[in-house]
This record gives C-alpha cells, sequence and structure tokens, in this order.
C-alpha cells in the first residue's frame, strides 16, 4: 500500500496541473466605460448598466463567447416621466422581466475582419435570434467591441405600434471587458 | 520508477515556490494589471506539470540512451526553455507593459529549467540507474 503512495500522488499532480495549465484563457467581465444607446427620433436615450461574462481570444475569435445582462431599470432618456413609463406593463414590465439579456451561439468573422456574433436577445421574456456586428479592439488584458445593429421593439412586445415611436430602433453599443482578477 | 518520481516532484515542488513568489512579489508592486494576463496559478500548474511530464521523459530516455538521454534531455530542454522567450517577445507592441514582460514574463521562462538541471546531480549522484 506505501509504495502506492507515491505513484498516486504523483500521477494525481500529473492529471490536475496538466488540466489547469491547459484550461481556456479569456475570461473577461464588462468593464467600466461601457454604454449601451437606442436611438431614433423619439425616444433616444440609453442604458446606464450592463454586466456580464465573455471569452475571448485573439487567437481564435470565432470561439469567443458572450453572455450580458442589461437591467431594464438602468433607462435613461433623459426624462423621468418617460423612464417610469418605460418600466411598466406597456413597455419593458420591468416586475416581471427586469434584465434584457443577450446569449451567444456562434461567431463568425466577417470579410472586414469584424465580427458577427449570433445570439439570443430576450427582451420581455421573449427569444428572437440576432446578429450583432463588433468591431474589436485592444490587447489580452482589456478588449473593446463596438457596434451598432437594430431592434424591433414589436417583436418583443415593447409598446404598441405608434405614429410617433418608430419600431425599429438603432442601437449603438460599446463593450470594454478587462480580464478577470484570477491572481 | 521511484527515484525519476521523487526528482518530478521535488523540481515541481521547488520551482512552484520559486516562481509563485517571484510572480508574488513582482505583483506586489502594483504596476500594471500583468497579473490578469498570467496568473501565478498558471505559472505554477504549467510548472508542475512539465516537471511530472519531463522526469517521465527523463526516465525512458536514460533507459533507451543511457547517460546520453540525461545529455539530449537537458540539451533539449535548454534549447526549448531560450527559445521561448520569443513568445513574450511577440506582445511588446500589443498594449503590454515592457516592464512586465522584461523582468517577469521572460524570467518565469527558465526558473523551472534552472531548478531541473541544478537538482540533477544530487538525484542521480549515486548511479544512472533507473
Amino acid at each position: 500500500m506505501k509504495k502506492a503512495i507515491l505513484p498516486i500522488v504523483y500521477f494525481g499532480l500529473l492529471i490536475a496541473s496538466t488540466s489547469m495549465a491547459v484550461a481556456p484563457t479569456g475570461d473577461y467581465e464588462v468593464a467600466e466605460g461601457h454604454s449601451i444607446a437606442f436611438k431614433s427620433d423619439h425616444p433616444s436615450g440609453k442604458f446606464t448598466d450592463i454586466s456580464g461574462d465573455v471569452t475571448y481570444s485573439s487567437g481564435s475569435p470565432t470561439d469567443a463567447t458572450f453572455n450580458l445582462k442589461i437591467p431594464v431599470n438602468t433607462i435613461s432618456t433623459g426624462n423621468g416621466m418617460m423612464n417610469k413609463k418605460a418600466l411598466t406593463k406597456e413597455w419593458f414590465e420591468e416586475e416581471t422581466y427586469p434584465n434584457i439579456k443577450f446569449k451567444s451561439s456562434s461567431v463568425t468573422k466577417d470579410e472586414n475582419g469584424d465580427l458577427q456574433i449570433k445570439g439570443d436577445l430576450t427582451i420581455k421574456g421573449i427569444s428572437k435570434e440576432y446578429t450583432i456586428p463588433a468591431k474589436v479592439s485592444g490587447s489580452s488584458s482589456k478588449y473593446t467591441f463596438k457596434g451598432t445593429f437594430y431592434v424591433n421593439r414589436i417583436d418583443f412586445k415593447v409598446g404598441k405600434k405608434s405614429e410617433t415611436v418608430p419600431d425599429k430602433m438603432k442601437i449603438v453599443y460599446e463593450l470594454p471587458v478587462s480580464k478577470k482578477t484570477d491572481k | 520508477m521511484r527515484k525519476f518520481m521523487i526528482h518530478g516532484l521535488i523540481v515541481a515542488a521547488i520551482s512552484s515556490l520559486v516562481g509563485g513568489l517571484y510572480l508574488h512579489y513582482f505583483y506586489a508592486l502594483e504596476l500594471d494589471e500583468s497579473y490578469k494576463v498570467l496568473p501565478i496559478w498558471r505559472v505554477v500548474s504549467i510548472y508542475i506539470a512539465l516537471s511530472l511530464v519531463l522526469s517521465l521523459v527523463l526516465m525512458l530516455v536514460s533507459r533507451l540512451l543511457k547517460k546520453w538521454g540525461v545529455l539530449v534531455l537537458n540539451t533539449l530542454l535548454t534549447m526549448v526553455s531560450v527559445a521561448s522567450i520569443a513568445f513574450p517577445i511577440t506582445y511588446i507592441n500589443q498594449e503590454i507593459d515592457t516592464t512586465f514582460i522584461a523582468v517577469a514574463a521572460i524570467p518565469v521562462h527558465f526558473i523551472m529549467p534552472i531548478i531541473w538541471l541544478a537538482l540533477q546531480p544530487l538525484t542521480f549522484s549515486s548511479s544512472h540507474e533507473g
């Protein structure tokens, strides 16, 4: 039995250390300086908070994953009354659906070298597949993803069809991510 | 077999301790957030895995090539550890602090090989039998 201890310790340590040594790198979290704005003739505004995890490696960008959450109560239209109205049942129904979520399913690179992030966008409990473009900049300690895309609010039952509020909202985002602290 | 395993474990323990302390005190200077790029746990796990794998390879080459096996393996290890500094050097123009590359990322490539070489005479002082 005593003779078996050394090989057990040796190979146990070998397996454990090898799996740690080759564990995937590139775990990031959303950093300060993020912004997500929605633009139309009326209304325009932004969400002031985004959180979540991103895995990204410049060596294999198409293996990237994004799992993001935006609390709807961080909406800021520049008008307090409008902010409150946005949280009501007719619009985001914050009490039942407190977060907008995005979870990527695949990432491809387009001819310009930008990422095309396909995933499920969930607003008000309704999930739709969206492809979000992203320009990437930065280095391995901090990357920034930027892009513009359009969301049809009617698809998610956010408000009703209206002559004053357009169906499609332009979304402009900037998402800096920094390495998770794991000294 | 036992001798090689003990050699691997001792090298793993000492190089992990030396490398871990070296990086710990370097990061304590808080020059930047380099530890996010090269966390201590990863360096330690690479040292342990390399030491243990190398000791198994050493056992094999010692049996196959006798004392030439040790020489070939140690020469290869030295060459690979020197060549491997090309990897951190490629990061110089990628917004990573050059002090971190020069003082931490490059030296950690040599800690484990130096300890490996330094301890070999002690481990194999009595004989070269496997």
